[in-house]
């Protein structure tokens, strides 16, 4: 069984490149292999989700060449702790 | 006629308790030991749970409604986003949107995957007793391994720290989160 939203992710990593010329920092939309919107927020891309699919698995992503999310504070101490 | 009176007297009174909680900036104090405070970080215990818009969709489909789920948080001054490991995720069943999400903090975690979900935080009124204020941000949620730690199950990063005034005091090893009313 294939991971779940598996295929939109790899049609986002496709296409992020193209898409961040005209459409950096704002929020993909993505349902299996379609772009359905792009928005300002990330509040108005789930809202948009949540509208035309309910519960059913869509996909959000920023459109940020190489984003990684910085939690630095997970620093020494609990890398430490852990062994 | 002595019940309307009645009715009438009850609706003042909560007109008036109602104000008075409207017009408290809502506040948590934590007290640690000032050793631990600067070894382990401010950890607190609060809730992760789905949005309303979430919970609506849910209520019309008759599904169950999943319960908020408690968690030690370490409040992360230095973390973008807020963050949960993994099985915190999915026992709270929030929304998930992404499955591509590196995290960075000691090498990166590549099994690092977005939700929208909501963190919320209970807090009793100092100027109504007995009364409580329900404090929430709904955010990106992202998820992780965070190392597999056992003493935190989450970060709450600065996403949700931007709606709180932090006083933090190193020598008496007191927190505090004053909420930001909109």
């Amino acid at each position: 069984m294939s991971e779940r939203l598996e295929k939109e992710k790899d049609y986002f990593v496709k296409n992020m490149i193209e898409w961040s010329k005209t459409h950096l920092y704002k929020f993909a939309l993505i349902k299996e292999e379609s772009l359905v919107g792009v928005y300002n927020t990330i509040q108005d891309a789930f809202n948009a989700g949540l509208s035309k699919y309910g519960l059913d698995d869509f996909f959000i992503k920023q459109i940020i060449p190489q984003e990684t999310i910085n939690v630095s504070f997970l620093g020494q101490n609990y890398a430490i702790l852990k062994h | 006629m002595e019940n309307r009176k009645e009715r009438r007297q009850k609706e003042k009174e909560s007109k008036k308790i109602k104000k008075k909680l409207d017009s408290e900036n809502p506040t948590m104090s934590f007290q640690y030991e000032v050793n631990a405070l600067q070894g382990f970080g401010p950890i607190i215990n609060t809730y992760i749970t789905i949005t309303d818009e979430h919970k609506k969709l849910l209520e019309q489909s008759e599904l169950p409604i999943p319960e908020p789920i408690r968690c030690r948080f370490l409040i992360d001054t230095g973390a973008y986003k807020t963050l949960v490991k993994h099985d915190i995720a999915e026992k709270s069943a929030i929304k998930l949107i992404s499955t591509i999400n590196p995290i960075q903090g000691i090498g990166v975690d590549t099994s690092g995957k977005s939700y929208i979900g909501r963190i919320l935080f209970i807090c009793e009124s100092k100027r109504v007793p007995g009364a409580k204020h329900n404090i929430y941000v709904d955010t990106e949620i992202a998820s992780g391994t965070l190392n597999d730690n056992k003493f935190i199950d989450g970060l709450i990063g600065r996403d949700v720290l931007q709606h709180f005034e932090i006083r933090y005091n190193g020598k008496t090893g007191k927190v505090v989160l004053v909420y930001q009313k909109k």
